[in-house]
């Protein structure tokens, strides 16, 4: 995962290791989301875990399972929405909020 | 064309899928957290036959907070899979793919307060690749050649059909931007502005790098990252349509997934090189 800077058009550190392979992400002011590539034929067909990286460290910070493999993400009004396959499921994760 | 590669990848998955799901429901406890599954069928049938089964009611995985994440609603997804998510209008919506090997998809509209589905599913007649919602029109990529369609939300009706060879879309306060991979194509690798008003391509393709995968608005630019490069990123300015960034490091990175948030763009590579770094075409007064 890198974060790219809209002001300079650089990569803001240095890419930041995601421990599987991953597919979707989402992001909120302060934190970024991936989870694990539902598609992907390196992908443990159980792992079903999506990371949460905080943003002013640029580290992992915690882990949630979320049942199955992560297609899509969105992050709106305080809630990360997850779309997975395997089984297809929508999951609601409510973030602790962390202030930037 | 990897669309038309993920359109198989996805085949398989909806094989697995099916087959995998149910017995694994057969384990599955019931979760205190999940809400009622949302109806996701088609139309309610009115008759019911000596033959006929009911379906068996989804089985919810139980799914445990972490130290800082807490696991709110749980909607399962029946008849296809869950393949794009967009919130706006104060709602969810759910670009859902059919599972059979019926070129079909939907769209559904989800209250996220109380985690269920409002009206009927949008029936879309094509196998779905992407998609994005405003607050006025819903706009839909299909999967292969060639057409982005745009519905009313109000009337769940399609109000135009652009024919324009693009397998994604994003939109923004400038416009609709479609970007597509076919090879065949004449705007093969080019991201489209349409005229949301109009329903019309605007000005001329701008070049972006090879089988185009992601897409997204935000900081005032579109951003398109490309699976085979180059470049593997594409930064464009949505009001003059011109290219302001991309990188130069095609070949050692591709972005598979991208997004936005109010400080900057995020993308999982699947390959990385320390130093990777976008180049600017013009001063970025951001």
């Amino acid at each position: 995962m890198v974060h790219i800077s809209p002001q300079t058009n650089q990569i803001v550190g240095k890419p930041i290791p995601v421990p599987f392979p991953p597919y979707a992400a989402a992001a909120s002011a302060t934190d970024a989301w991936v989870g694990v590539a539902g598609i992907s034929a390196d992908a443990n067909p159980k792992d079903d875990r999506i990371v949460r990286i905080d943003l002013r460290t640029n580290t992992i910070v915690d882990t949630i399972h979320v049942g199955g493999h992560t297609i899509a993400m969105v992050f709106a009004e305080g809630s990360l929405w997850v779309a997975t396959v395997r089984p297809s499921l929508i999951v609601q994760v409510i973030p602790q909020v962390r202030t930037r | 064309m990897l669309p038309y590669a993920h359109r198989l990848t996805f085949s398989l998955l909806a094989i697995t899928t099916f087959f995998s799901v149910l017995p694994a429901c057969a384990w599955q406890r019931p979760s205190v957290s999940a809400t009622e599954p949302v109806n996701t069928s088609l139309p309610i049938q009115t008759s019911v036959t000596a033959t006929s089964h009911p379906l068996p009611t989804p089985v919810l995985p139980v799914l445990t907070d972490s130290a800082s994440m807490h696991i709110g609603k749980i909607i399962p997804i029946s008849d296809g899979t869950p393949f794009g998510l967009a919130f706006a209008r104060q709602r969810l919506w759910v670009l859902r793919r059919g599972t059979s090997f019926l070129p079909s998809g939907s769209i559904l509209e989800i209250d996220p307060l109380r985690g269920q589905m409002i009206g009927k599913p949008i029936q879309i007649d094509f196998d779905p690749w992407s998609f994005a919602v405003t607050e006025d029109a819903i706009w839909v990529a299909k999967n292969g050649p060639a057409a982005v369609v745009h519905i009313d939300p109000e009337t769940q009706q399609v109000v135009a059909t652009i024919n324009v060879d693009a397998s994604l879309v994003a939109a923004d306060f400038h416009g609709v931007w479609v970007s597509g991979a076919s090879e065949n194509a004449a705007n093969a690798n080019t991201t489209w502005r349409v005229d949301p008003v109009t329903d019309q391509l605007v000005g001329t393709p701008i070049p972006v790098g090879i089988e185009p995968l992601q897409m997204v608005t935000g900081r005032d630019s579109v951003w398109v990252g490309a699976h085979s490069g180059p470049p593997a990123i594409t930064r464009i300015d949505p009001a003059t349509g011109k290219v302001v960034g991309s990188d130069d490091r095609s070949g050692l990175w591709n972005p598979w997934a991208c997004c936005w948030a109010g400080f900057g763009l995020g993308c999982r590579l699947s390959r990385t090189e320390s130093g990777t770094h976008l180049t600017t075409n013009q001063s970025d007064s951001g």
